[in-house]
């Protein structure tokens, strides 16, 4: 009965030498911070979120982006750096106090601010801007889209991806307009 | 031909991946910082993220044969139990052997006293100390707040102990954070049964808590009919079952290393049987009686577990249990014969975990734990123990070290766990097993174990009326009336396995997943029994009679093996198959079969398929086959042997939740046939058929 162990054995390792690539991309690729995607994430908000009269991006040449309370993309945010360019300038702004939130197109409120974020909300909500956050409920209490971490398993596999809740009818209250392909990918549209 | 069966079988599984290669379209592009901006929205939502320190091992890469019922499977598969809910697991043999007894085992071995399978409900042992079986009867356990089932066919003796030779089941309840707010849940159905359950949740500051109670009430008939005369007129097989339970959980806890969790448990319940007793011609000529026999249970636990970070890298957990469990049989009607039959088991059980990252190369994991159980029992003429009560202390203590062979490729996990019972003295299970992952979506991993089912009470001490016949000649000049019952001994010991185990799993694309294991289990020391020498026994109603003894002894040997694949298919975002195969043969050398060690007890082929299928307007169907072969051998009770027939079960659920917080659901159970037999009928019972069903079933939550 052994036999068969070992026989199962050599065929499972000669059909994993038959396919198991040698290309480049299984290392490496696994380790992909949530950080970056979740910046990623924020890059494509302004490509597909259209901001109403003053704010609108044609108008103002700039996207300014706002980050409350702790940073916790660290270098994720060199990216808007290297894509900013002249028609479009990405400007990211840290540790914002509240006075500056009407210059926002974006907000984003850090988990760090969990406790202020219903004061926080009331004050961004009577501006045009997108209030983007990790935390949890952000989308039903106020907040227009929400960073949710979900996993997706299937058998015992099982990875991490960054999924959205936006609050359509938040957005609108704003006059923002989300473009239908945003909405699409979207994990869960609050209408 | 069973082996060219096998070969066939591990070179498909094998070739059936060769066409998964792993095509670049389907993989995310080689990521660089910038490179994610010029993904699509789509392809950025499905990039796989790690969190920066997150170190925990992925259950893809575990080198052990295991299997998760999700709760999306408990709740799709319209199930109402947890018994039922092992019928999808591969590997494992499933068997309804009347309306409130199962017998469940793992790998080989099925019987009323399954006793090579642990079962775990969040770390508390449910087994029974007496026979190292479980009595599922009494594990209610509120389907809607499970969090996962998790098995591991296979021996888990290095971290789980005597008794998880051939497998480990560990039912694991939410955390009291996921389970907030109110849930009422009512179901009835053709069968009258009537459940209902209601559980609510809060928080308080860093503290979450839930209370829950459930409660149901089965009145089922079966028919019976005399074993003399034939007749089944007035004989009413009444299965009428009720039992209530109630509990909490409080967890605490902020991050995932520092939590205390504190839950308990309480029941009581009563179970209507009608019972063949074997009687000696004294009490009746025809040697048994039927009686309407009635069974009470009850019993409480209370459970805390402290997890504590010492420093990056080390944490340690303090678990600590106590669990009472009381059963007792007496007769309803007037016909008394004897005390009732009566157990109480207390347990004491505290055991400690240190997990430590010794350095880049080895993780190591240790423990010690001690268990006290004390038990009672009211001896009858059908089971006594020697003596009444007793109790036992088992120590044990763990090690196990897991060592990067190639960094983020190659693992040997090597360990062993020491043991110290009343019975065998000192036991040791160790264990070796190598882990190879190739690429983040195979995994290919080896073991070879020892495990051992240690001695119980029942091996030792037990005496179990098992018939009453006719003394033969000469010897009936002693008495018209023989006992036969199986005896236990001080000379047995315990059983000992060693497992060789190879299993494969691949996500060869992003919806599919295929799990393959193939095992050999070599066995010594079975469970065996040998008829001893006669004597003259007498009882205040049985009278004189001969006591023809079936001595436990351990002289049974053999080999098992087998194989077990499942796949899990999310054909489309509406339509999720899943699917189980179980092949298990066995080579037993059997000199006297025991209760448990017998040959045919377990099937040859097993399949299940599931189907879970979104429809538009929130409705759901979903679809469950499966498929059981034969049982040649197990025995109908009276010690001749009854084969089962194989047979098919389709279960279909169709759900549908009208408002938000309200879910409704149509079940049909054992659709195929009006009834079917499953297994030989459990000790003093009469056989019994399962019988289709439908149910309804609504949960509000809010």
């Amino acid at each position: 009965m052994r036999k068969l162990l070992g026989i199962l054995a050599i065929v499972v390792v000669t059909c994993l030498c038959a396919f198991t690539p040698a290309s480049a991309d299984d290392e490496s690729d696994r380790s992909i911070k949530e950080y970056q995607v979740k910046a990623a994430f924020l890059y494509n908000f302004i490509k597909f979120v259209t901001w109403p009269g003053d704010h609108a991006l044609e108008q103002t040449h700039a996207a300014n982006i706002c980050i409350v309370g702790s940073n916790p993309f660290g270098k994720a945010l060199n990216v808007f750096r290297a894509a900013s360019s002249a028609q479009l300038a990405l400007n990211v702004k840290l540790n914002v106090p509240d006075s500056a939130i009407p210059s926002c197109h974006i907000l984003f409120i850090s988990r760090s601010e969990e406790d202020r974020a219903a004061s926080l909300l009331a004050l961004a909500n009577s501006h045009p801007l997108l209030t983007v956050s990790e935390i949890k409920g952000f989308a039903d209490n106020g907040g227009i889209i929400e960073m949710v971490k979900t996993e997706q398993s299937i058998g015992l596999f099982s990875k991490d991806k960054i999924n959205l809740r936006i609050n359509l009818r938040r957005a609108e209250a704003e006059g923002l307009r989300i473009d239908a392909q945003l909405l699409e990918i979207a994990a869960e549209v609050i209408k | 031909m069973r082996l060219s069966l096998f070969y066939t079988l591990a070179i498909t599984s094998a070739l059936t991946v060769l066409p998964f290669t792993e095509s670049k379209a389907e993989e995310p592009p080689a990521p660089e910082n910038a490179n994610l901006l010029n993904l699509s929205l789509q392809q950025l939502s499905d990039v796989e993220v790690t969190s920066v320190s997150k170190k925990a091992e992925k259950a893809s890469q575990a080198a052990a044969a295991i299997y998760v019922i999700t709760q999306e499977d408990i709740r799709r598969s319209g199930l109402q139990s947890v018994p039922e809910l092992l019928r999808m697991v591969p590997g494992l043999q499933v068997a309804q052997s009347g309306a409130h007894n199962w017998a469940i085992t793992s790998r080989g071995f099925d019987s009323q006293f399954s006793n090579k399978l642990l079962v775990l409900i969040d770390g508390r042992t449910v087994y029974t100390p007496v026979f190292s079986g479980v009595y599922w009867d009494i594990q209610n356990v509120m389907l809607e707040d499970i969090e996962r089932i998790e098995v591991i066919r296979g021996p888990g003796a290095t971290l789980w102990g005597a008794n998880a030779v051939n497998g480990v089941i560990n039912i694991i309840t939410k955390s009291a954070k996921d389970t907030q707010g109110t849930l009422i849940t009512a179901a009835t159905g053709n069968q009258e049964r009537v459940s209902t359950a209601g559980r609510y949740g809060g928080t308080q500051g860093d503290l979450a808590y839930r209370t829950y109670a459930e409660y149901f009430n089965d009145k089922q008939e079966h028919t019976v009919s005399n074993p003399i005369s034939g007749a089944t007129q007035g004989m009413s097989g009444k299965d009428d079952w009720q039992n209530g339970q109630g509990g909490f959980r409080l967890d605490w806890g902020k991050t995932e290393n520092e939590q205390a969790t504190l839950q308990g448990d309480a029941y009581e319940g009563q179970e209507d049987a009608l019972r063949f007793l074997p009687v000696t011609a004294a009490v009746n000529p025809t040697f048994f009686n039927i009686v309407n026999d009635t069974d009470l249970v009850s019993g409480m636990n209370v459970l805390g577990r402290w997890k504590h970070q010492l420093k990056a890298g080390s944490d340690i957990t303090l678990q600590a249990y106590y669990d009472d469990v009381n059963r007792q049989a007496y007769a309803t009607d007037n016909i008394s014969l004897g005390p009732p039959t009566s157990l109480h088991t207390q347990t004491f059980d505290v055991d400690f975990q240190h997990n430590l990252t010794l350095d880049a190369h080895n993780e190591v994991t240790w423990g010690l734990g001690y268990r006290r159980i004390t038990s009672g029992f009211g001896n009858s003429f059908y089971a006594s123990f020697t003596p009444e009560n007793f109790y036992e202390n088992l120590f044990s203590g763990f090690l196990q070290d897991k060592m990067a062979l190639v960094p983020d490729k190659l693992f040997m996990t090597f360990g062993t766990k020491l043991e110290h019972n009343d019975f065998s003295g000192f036991e040791y299970e160790p264990s070796i097993r190598l882990t190879w992952t190739p690429t983040d979506k195979q995994t290919v991993w080896a073991a070879v174990s020892r495990a051992v089912r240690a001695q119980t009470q029942s091996d030792t001490s037990l005496n179990l009326t098992l018939a009453t016949i006719p003394t033969p000649p000469p010897f009936n000049i002693f008495s018209p009336s023989t006992v036969i019952a199986e005896l236990g001994s001080s000379q047995t010991t315990s059983e000992d396995l060693t497992a060789y185990e190879l299993g494969y799993r691949i996500q060869p694309m992003d919806n599919l997943s295929l799990d393959f294991t193939a095992f050999v289990n070599e066995y010594s020391h079975l469970a065996s029994e040998a008829t001893g020498a006669p004597s003259l026994a007498f009882d205040p109603i049985m009278g004189t009679y001969v006591f023809a003894p079936e001595i436990s002894q351990n002289l049974n040997r053999g080999e098992t093996h087998g194989f077990e694949a499942a796949a899990t298919w999310e054909a489309t975002k509406h339509i999720k198959i899943s699917g189980g195969y179980t092949l298990y043969y066995e080579n037993l050398h059997i000199v006297g079969s025991s209760l448990v060690t017998a040959t045919g007890t377990a099937p040859k082929n097993q399949v299940n398929i599931r189907s879970y299928v979104d429809l538009p307007c929130n409705l759901q169907w979903d679809t469950m086959f499966y498929y059981v072969d034969r049982l040649p051998g197990t025995n109908d009770g009276f010690g001749d042997t009854m084969a089962i027939p194989a047979y098919g079960r389709l279960d279909m659920r169709v759900g549908w939740t009208p408002l938000q917080g309200v879910d409704l659901s149509l079940i049909g159970q054992n659709l195929l046939q009006s009834q079917h037999q499953e297994f030989s009928p459990f000790i003093f019972q009469t056989p019994e058929e399962i019988s289709r069903s439908v149910l309804g079933k609504a949960t509000v939550r809010f």
